[in-house]
């Protein structure tokens, strides 16, 4: 079975290739072809440092991490100069709360979500404990969902930044974006999404959104491991420190002191990771031309054929709203522990993610260990959801 | 191969409920968690003469996780916890996760040793008991 966009994703031409239905795509999603080609060249034919070098190798590999900058930028419909490279997400997300956070002062407030990955919620802790600032938790509701009432009522004038994801990875609930930003926009408070799964259902309409900071991965939007975006508005980036200090970075360094580059040079110090950002620039520019209503239709249809199958099996409990939702799918079976099932899946060539995700708050909030995760991705097929509900099947069988 | 990981005797120490709870007398108290996927083990010890004689658990985690808690406090019941036997049963689990030679009552762990990613649910225990050794030592 093949999918309109299989062709495109050179791990499905492996022969007897390993995890044959990947459905572990919240974590890391395949790399496509045009990302994988780009990552290759880089490395080939265009190794070299950028931005310093006059010879005609560096200024090729220099041309091209611009021109994956820009490609980011076009995509995100935002200014080249506001993208920065990064790790990847949570690198993004500790350098606002290092860079921006650290201007913050007791008594200012950021407020984030019970929903949140770590890396949305430990950054912050950090801050709060390093600059006295008070840390606001959004609950979340029986369907996994952010209860917004609630953060509306939270919300107020001390507060500074809302951090918050844009679909959770364990419930695959979408945020209200426009609603948290018109809450935030009545207080002069700064929005930050955490993107890391939603920005591989197409890029990301920044402008639209309204909010002040982006962060993504490369891995989970079809692109290289190890790299990552953070977008924020100009005016935002120029008032930010640097967290690491080095190479590039700078503007004039003498023995008694430094100053800074302007971004986004003043936020990558040291030798980016080039090829990777040249193979997330394609991976983004191939997403940014797909079809992206067939590609929600096509996840939409395959995670309704799981959950319906889910649901003729009495032993199991989905987390997450019905609608409003991506194709993350986390479920509890009475008497398994999720690395269990996991395991027995993983006999079926089905893999999956069993664990607390990142996310021991949202844990805690359901009185659960953890859970298993189901994610698709546009090469996902009805084999991998029917392969995964007999794997399902036997786990019952052999655990319970 | 994970097609042998959940035999009927692994599943059978994972709920085996023979040691679970605190033992009556027990003073000691040792943890441990594993980060990456929740896990926890708490280990109960009876103290005396400097080891530990009886031996109660409470396990939150996977098959493996119980199983291993549940052989561990088997082998305590037999002979008491010290700095020997501690030491063997570390010795005993990174032969069998070796791939090497498996002690009897560890025999339904053994096919975790092709699984690395299960290897810290098979040592979770030995991880507390480690701490429950150490209130020995400094009480």
């Amino acid at each position: 079975m093949t999918t309109p966009w299989s062709a495109d994703f050179p791990f499905l031409a492996v022969p007897d290739r390993l995890s044959p239905h990947y459905l572990d795509n919240a974590a890391t999603t395949q790399i496509v072809r045009p990302a994988l080609d780009a990552l290759v060249r880089a490395e080939v034919e265009l190794r070299a440092n950028v931005h310093r070098a006059v010879h005609a190798r560096g200024e090729a590999a220099t041309a091209a991490l611009e021109a994956a900058r820009s490609a980011v930028a076009a995509a995100f419909r935002v200014q080249g100069e506001e993208i920065i490279f990064t790790s990847g997400t949570t690198h993004a997300i500790n350098l606002v709360a290092y860079g921006w956070g650290q201007r913050l002062q007791p008594g200012d407030r950021v407020i984030v979500s019970a929903l949140e990955h770590h890396a949305n919620l430990v950054p912050w802790q950090m801050l709060a404990e390093r600059r006295g600032i008070e840390l606001s938790v959004v609950p979340v509701d029986e369907d996994g969902r952010l209860d917004l009432a609630a953060f509306e009522d939270l919300i107020d004038h001390q507060t500074r930044l809302v951090a918050l994801t844009h679909a959770s990875n364990v419930t695959g609930a979408v945020t209200d974006v426009a609603r948290v930003v018109a809450a935030a926009r009545a207080v002069d408070a700064l929005v930050l999404l955490d993107g890391a799964q939603m920005a591989r259902h197409g890029p990301p309409d920044l402008e639209a959104l309204g909010v002040d900071f982006y962060a993504c991965s490369g891995h989970k939007l079809f692109g290289p491991t190890g790299i990552g975006v953070l977008w924020a508005r100009r005016a935002v980036l120029a008032d930010m420190l640097p967290m690491l200090g080095g190479g590039s970075m700078i503007r004039r360094v003498t023995l008694s002191g430094s100053t800074w580059a302007d971004p986004p040079r003043r936020f990558e110090a040291g030798t980016p990771p080039i090829a990777a950002a040249i193979g997330l620039g394609a991976a983004i520019s191939w997403l940014s031309v797909q079809d992206h209503s067939a590609m929600a239709a096509h996840e939409h249809a395959l995670t309704e054929r799981l959950l319906e199958g889910l649901r003729q099996r009495q032993q199991i409990r989905v987390l997450g709203p019905r609608r409003g939702r991506i194709g993350v799918v986390a479920i509890t079976i009475e008497g398994a522990h999720p690395h269990d099932i996991a395991q027995v899946l993983d006999q079926h060539g089905v893999a999956v993610r069993g664990g607390h995700h990142c996310c021991q708050p949202l844990m805690d909030r359901f009185d659960l260990d953890g859970t298993t995760r189901l994610s698709l991705a546009p090469y996902t097929d009805a084999a991998d959801i029917d392969a995964a509900l007999a794997g399902i099947d036997d786990a019952i069988r052999q655990l319970t | 191969m994970s097609e042998a990981l959940y035999q009927p005797a692994l599943l059978a120490h994972a709920k085996d409920t023979a040691h679970v709870g605190r033992p009556e007398g027990a003073s000691l108290e040792a943890r441990a968690d594993n980060p990456l996927c929740g896990d926890r083990v708490v280990l109960f010890g009876v103290a005396q003469a400097g080891q530990i004689v009886r031996m109660g658990h409470t396990a939150r985690g996977c098959v493996v996780c119980k199983a291993a808690t549940a052989i561990l406090a088997a082998r305590v019941a037999a002979v008491p916890l010290n700095a020997a036997t501690l030491a063997a049963w570390h010795r005993d689990l990174d032969q069998l996760l070796a791939g090497g030679a498996v002690a009897v009552d560890l025999a339904p762990l053994a096919p975790a040793a092709a699984h690395p990613s299960r290897h810290a649910c098979v040592r979770l225990a030995a991880v507390a008991a480690d701490g429950l050794w150490s209130a020995v030592s400094e009480a």
